[in-house]
């Protein structure tokens, strides 16, 4: 190809040179020179415009700091200042061709300018406006009743009050002090299904936290008693009170059982149709084969109304496989355990596998299954005497231990992004296969190498809006304006992760004569040498 | 004819060729804007627009006259292009000689006429746009019936196309309260009533069609009452009884098929039925409770407000005076009505006249406040707090300073038998250490003691009194109380003390037939004795008596003094020991013989004697009470004991219950979950007229049903969508009917079984 044109070129020069001598007589000398320099020029750039001459130059490094929308001038050049940066640009007036390195103050930067800066070298000042809460957290689905918690920071310049509310109704609320300060608002997740929650600042709406409150399946209780006795009843009765399934057997005499069933569904009404999520026995029957199967099934066991817990330790851990110990603390029949309740004198010996629950003389251990020993004397007469609260509270912590595992557990944590990788988690699947429908497609799960129950993957959301995860649960993807440090933390992150290596190579540059120059020059050339004979 | 006579005509029928186009497109114009069927206004701009065209193209805005000229030079042969020499102010000879020239040739020339020259496209036109103006109607007109005709046929063959259902056209209340109330009556087309209970409802509803309709009003649950047609609409009257939530649904029963379908559903309205409040009464003091003494006036005032939400029909106050005390207490009643009846709010007083009512020391008065509304049928009755007014009596001895004289209380001179047989053996003992006087003194005591022990027994056996068997009257010197000391007289006392006569009116009409009983027996002298004891008897015998000695019989009989004042009851005694109570009293009569006679060591065998029979007696007086009560049917032992026989016996008691709160939060919490979905399938409605029924019938102590969450709650289940505002209220509403539920749920995660079975094992 270059041969031809250089052939081209050599044909060019011949036909100048014929040219020029066809008509010598009538010309002047100098004349003759003008023409033959012009026509030497002429050659001359073309075979410049064909060989195409490069050189390298050594770049003048620039450096912009380039100010997010949000950010206040005054910040601005103060930060100018501090960095000692000459230029100062916004996101309209910077122009990346012309800058090496940027500084990034704050969030706001729409998408398609970072995408631009590619080559350049970027740090990033965050900046924070003050009485704003950001960097916003919490989780994308809860179970109804699980705490949900939105986790923030706020630069406070004043006292304020953080609330979050869902319709008109207060659920938690914080008050800040002035300052720097990250915040966390609790409260139980009420509805089950999409849930709008709303956080205010000093009644000034802040943001929208969607989530989904995933339904639980009720707990099934069974006690397991050979007699019944008052602090069995009125523990059923609180537990059937708290929308628990409970079924209180006790044998009367050999042969003879009553049997009592708070909300029970319709249909179950034999006994042991459903295979129960805890047992709550005495120590005599802790070797019956439903005990053992529940244990094996990974439920619970709650062993009550102990009365010389060393010997019954014996005949517990024979059964079931645990190794409790009890030591004996005083030689009083009872001693208190707070809130004017008593238990046995005794507590339990240190072990490693080993929990007790605070505040409580209940220690939980887990054997596959849990298997929690209560040595309260009795607890019903803080019920009786009108404390429900104290009373609730005790059992509310014993029980929080031996919940059982839900099916589908699924973690997102918000805020989801449109077009992010997000991980969702999902523990427990029901159903054996690793796929999983979510937003309308099928995508297929990884599963830890450990915990073979826990499945991730990473997905990439396209449209906000709620979008269904498996059968029953739903996503909420944010609207992309929604949250902009999420956004350019990651592209930060993974900006600096490839431009470390083509950062060294950038510093000199190769340049070349630009196209309308070489256009100027021949178009001069050829001007020249037309208007030349004219004059 | 002067030719400026001819260009003048000319000219002005030049101006009127303009004036005619323009008038032709002017009518032009309004017709075709009648042909669009374009509104007057605009048919009318539409002309002037076309007249002002038609003017401009008609050139009426320039000078005619030299068009005039040039047509006159174009169409009259012999003007000879000289007109314009008229024109000319001075004139040469030649043209002066043209002109003279021009005017006689002129003379005879014919005007031209140009007043309707290049009409013809205008009036074109204007027929044109009239034809479509008054065709095109005439057009359509035609093509309709054509298609009527059309549709009628194909009727037949399709009939249930054409019939549409009708359409809600009005729909009002009307609320007639109760007459008594005096409000008046009202007509709304809003259908949320708010009324008095008992207010008469009517509705009215009509419809563009009433033809083949049937209109129900029905409640949240889905049950219906039937409208009456007629009237040109569709009626139903009741009567406000109880709040609720309420729609009209009317059914349409198609001509085409014949087939009935509900075509409109009103939104769910609420009917609140506000009771009329009962009447309030606020005395003016707060103290209920006060005392009166002697000092105090005899008239007390009192005073109230009473006020009702309508009328208080009539106030009155009801004093209710207490006399006497323990079970001896009479009431009497006496209602007081207050003046002025028929009042809404007033501030009524009342002396109460405390003479009049016979208020004396020792009662007290109890009043309080009534009022009765107009409610019809039944008023509403409200009653105050009842206040108290004790007279207090200062001459009754207080329990508690007896309590301090208890020591007092007990005669000494009494003495078991036991104890005169000791004081006897002491006083032989004492003989001829001491002086004779003292010796027989101290002897004719004991003899004193012996006789009240006789007496005593001596009752026991009807043997009232001495004089009963001696007959004389050996209590003189004693004030013929002897046995007050045993008898808890505390009542009777006063009585003697205040000297009153009245206290016996007051009396139980038991101690009145008592005392009656008493009264005919032969001596009537002493009837309070017996009469006295028994009526205000404390009932409090059981050993009281500090003083008293431990003797059984005593207490034995000390049983039996509480029959009261039955003579009849000391015969009960079976006649052994009737007999043996006589020889002891024999005994104790010749005790207390040789005592007075100063002869203690003859009396002492007989006092031995006496106590050995009483001994005796109470042996034999120990009695057998058969107990009462169940008398179970004997067990067969030998058939069902001990046979582990189970055949017949339930071994299984089986006990099942609900708790629905639990089950309402957790519909609660699924109808919050729904509220934000854009549209809501069947199933979901169906939970959300579940969680309405659910709240609707939930017991009454959660308070009334709230009619905001039910409303929100029917429209969503109607399928209808909830403005935003509506919709944080109704979530608001629904947080809040939610129980408090303490229980905090945790995020649960399996893990590989094995795995941690194996660590927490080998940990």
């Amino acid at each position: 190809m270059t041969s031809i044109l250089y052939s081209c070129l050599a044909f060019l020069a011949l036909l100048q040179v014929w040219l020029l001598v066809r008509n010598r007589t009538k010309l002047s000398t100098s004349r003759l020179l003008v023409r033959g320099g012009l026509n030497a020029l002429l050659w001359l750039i073309l075979l410049a415009f064909v060989w195409q001459p490069t050189w390298t130059s050594q770049l003048e490094t620039t450096h912009v700091l380039l100010v997010g929308e949000a950010t206040p001038a005054s910040v601005a050049r103060q930060v100018q200042d501090s960095l000692h940066i000459r230029e100062r640009a916004t996101a309209t007036t910077l122009k990346p061709e012309q800058v090496d390195s940027v500084t990034l103050l704050g969030q706001d930067f729409p998408p398609a300018l970072l995408a631009r800066l590619s080559r350049q070298t970027v740090r990033w000042v965050p900046f924070t406006a003050s009485d704003k809460p950001i960097d916003l957290r919490w989780k994308g689905i809860v179970r109804v009743g699980e705490e949900q918690q939105i986790r923030g920071t706020i630069q406070a310049t004043k006292l304020q009050k953080l609330t979050i509310r869902l319709g008109n109704q207060t659920l938690d609320s914080l008050g800040i002090n002035p300052g720097n300060q990250s915040f966390v608002l609790r409260f139980s997740a009420p509805a089950r299904g999409r849930t709008e929650t709303v956080l205010f600042r000093d009644n000034e709406p802040v943001d929208t936290i969607r989530f989904f409150g995933q339904g639980t399946r009720p707990i099934t209780i069974r006690f397991l008693l050979s007699t019944p006795d008052f602090e069995t009843k009125t523990l059923a009765d609180w537990l059937g009170r708290q929308g628990n399934r409970v079924e209180l057997s006790s044998s009367l005499s050999p042969g003879i059982e009553a049997n009592l069933q708070i909300n029970a569904s319709g249909k179950t009404t034999k006994t042991g149709n459903t295979a129960p999520d805890l047992v709550i026995t005495e120590p005599g029957l802790v070797g019956q084969a439903l005990v053992k199967k529940t244990l094996a099934d990974r439920k619970s066991v709650l062993v009550l109304n102990l009365n010389n817990p060393p010997s019954e330790a014996i005949t517990i851990n024979r059964a079931i496989g645990t190794n409790w110990r009890f030591q004996k603390v005083n030689n009083e029949e009872t001693i208190p355990a707070g809130n004017g309740l008593t238990a046995l004198p005794y507590r339990f010996a240190p072990a490693l596998n080993q929990f007790t629950t605070r505040g409580t003389p209940v220690a939980v251990q887990n054997v596959g299954g849990k298997v929690a020993v209560s040595l309260f004397s009795e607890t019903f007469p803080l019920k009786l005497s009108g404390d429900s609260l104290s009373y609730s509270h005790i059992w509310n912590a014993v029980l929080a231990k031996l919940q059982p595992v839900q099916v589908d557990n699924f973690w997102v944590e918000g805020p989801v992004l449109p077009a992010h990788r997000q991980a969702v988690l999902i523990n427990n699947l029901s159903g054996q296969n690793n796929q999983l429908k979510l937003a309308g497609d099928t995508i297929s799960l990884v599963s830890s190498a450990l915990n073979p129950q826990s499945l991730t993957t990473q997905y990439r959301f396209q449209k906000p809006g709620w979008h269904p995860l498996a059968d029953s649960v739903e996503v909420y993807v944010e609207d992309s304006l929604a949250s902009s440090t999420q956004i350019i933390s990651p592209w930060l992150i993974t900006h600096n992760q490839y431009q470390t290596v083509s950062n060294r190579v950038a510093t000199t540059r190769e340049q070349r004569i630009p196209d309308w120059i070489w256009l100027l020059l021949i178009l001069g050339c050829l001007t020249a040498l037309w208007v030349e004979p004219k004059l | 004819m002067t030719p400026n006579n001819i260009i003048t005509s000319v000219r002005n029928q030049l101006y009127l060729n303009a004036l005619l186009k323009g008038a032709l497109l002017g009518l032009a114009g309004y017709f075709l804007g009648v042909a669009l069927g374009l509104p007057l206004i605009w048919g009318v701009l539409l002309g002037a627009v076309g007249g002002v065209a038609g003017l401009l193209l008609g050139q009426v805005h320039q000078p005619r006259r030299p068009a005039a000229v040039a047509l006159i030079h174009r169409v009259v042969g012999d003007a000879e292009y000289s007109l314009p020499l008229l024109d000319k102010p001075t004139l040469n000879i030649a043209e002066q000689m043209q002109m003279e020239r021009l005017s006689a040739r002129l003379v005879n020339a014919r005007i031209p006429t140009v007043w309707q020259a290049n009409i013809w496209p205008y009036s074109l036109a204007l027929v044109g746009v009239v034809g479509l103006a008054y065709g095109l109607p005439l057009v359509l007109a035609k093509s309709q019936p054509v298609k009527t005709e059309s549709l009628t046929i194909s009727k037949k063959s399709v009939p249930e196309e054409l019939p549409k259902p009708p359409l809600l056209a009005s729909a009002t209340v009307r609320v007639q309260p109760p007459g008594y109330s005096g409000l008046p009556v009202r007509q709304t087309t809003d259908l949320n009533v708010a009324a008095l209970t008992g207010s008469q409802l009517a509705w009215q509803i009509r419809f563009s069609d009433n033809r083949n309709l049937r209109v129900r009003l029905t409640n949240s649950r889905g049950e219906e009452l039937a409208f009456r047609a007629g009237n040109g609409g569709f009626a139903y009257a009741d009567r406000l009884l109880n709040s609720g939530l309420y729609s009209v649904r009317a059914y349409w029963k198609n001509p085409g098929n014949g087939q009935d379908s509900l075509f409109y559903q009103s939104a769910f309205y609420r009917l609140e039925s506000q009771p009329d409040l009962a009447p309030k009464i606020e005395p003016a003091t707060k103290e209920l409770y006060r005392f009166h003494t002697l000092k105090d006036p005899k008239q007390l005032t009192v005073s109230a407000r009473i006020s009702d939400d309508f009328r208080v029909q009539q106030a009155f106050i009801i004093a209710t005076l207490a006399r006497g005390s323990g079970e001896n207490v009479k009431f009497r009643e006496v209602r007081m009505p207050l003046s002025p009846n028929n009042f809404k709010d007033a501030r009524l007083s009342k002396t109460l006249d405390l003479k009049a009512l016979d208020f004396a020391p020792g009662d007290e008065l109890y009043y309080y406040w009534g009022a009765i509304d107009n409610r019809q049928p039944e008023p509403n009755f409200t009653k105050s707090d009842t206040y108290f007014v004790v007279y207090k009596d200062t001459s009754k001895v207080d329990d508690s300073q007896l309590a301090t004289m208890a020591v007092n209380i007990m005669p000494e001179y009494f003495r078991s038998q036991r104890q005169i047989i000791i004081d006897t053996e002491k006083l032989i003992a004492k003989r001829g250490k001491v002086l004779k006087e003292t010796f027989n003194s101290f002897s004719n005591e004991i003899g004193f003691d012996q006789k009240v022990l006789r007496l005593k027994y001596g009752q026991y056996l009807g043997e009232e009194f001495e004089n009963q068997i001696g007959g004389h009257s050996p209590l003189a010197d004693n004030d013929a109380h002897l046995l007050d000391g045993y008898m808890h007289k505390h009542d009777a006392d006063p009585d003697k003390v205040s000297g009153s006569e009245t206290p016996r009116t007051f009396a139980f009409k038991m101690a009145e037939k008592a005392q009656q009983a008493s009264a005919q027996t032969p001596d009537g002298g002493a009837p309070s004795g017996a009469g006295g004891a028994s009526n205000g008897d404390g009932h409090d015998h059981g050993g009281g008596k500090p003083g008293e000695e431990k003797d059984p019989l005593a207490a034995l009989m000390e049983q039996y003094v509480h029959a009261h004042d039955n003579a009849e009851t000391n015969t009960f005694y079976e006649q052994s020991t009737r007999s043996l109570l006589k020889m002891a009293l024999e005994q104790m009569w010749q005790s207390e013989l040789h005592l007075r006679l100063y002869e203690p060591e003859k009396a002492l065998p007989f006092e031995k004697q006496a106590l050995e029979y009483l001994k005796t007696a109470q042996q034999k007086a120990r009695a057998y009470a058969k107990k009462t009560g169940l008398d179970p049917p004997p067990i067969k032992e030998k058939e069902t004991r001990l046979t582990g026989e189970r055949k017949n016996v339930t071994n299984r008691f089986a006990q099942s219950r609900t708790y629905s709160d639990a089950q309402i939060n957790s519909l609660i919490a699924n109808v919050l979950g729904l509220l934000d979905q854009p549209k809501l399938t069947v199933d979901q409605r169906l939970i959300i007229q579940q969680l309405s029924g659910a709240l609707y019938n939930r017991p009454s102590a959660y308070g009334l049903p709230n009619w905001a969450i039910l409303s929100g709650l029917q429209e969503l289940a109607a399928g209808r969508a909830l403005a935003v505002g509506q919709r944080q209220q109704l979530k608001t509403n629904l947080y809040k009917a939610m129980g408090n539920s303490d229980s905090q749920k945790m995020a649960s995660f399996g893990n590989n079984a094995q795995l941690e079975r194996a660590f927490w094992r080998n940990l």
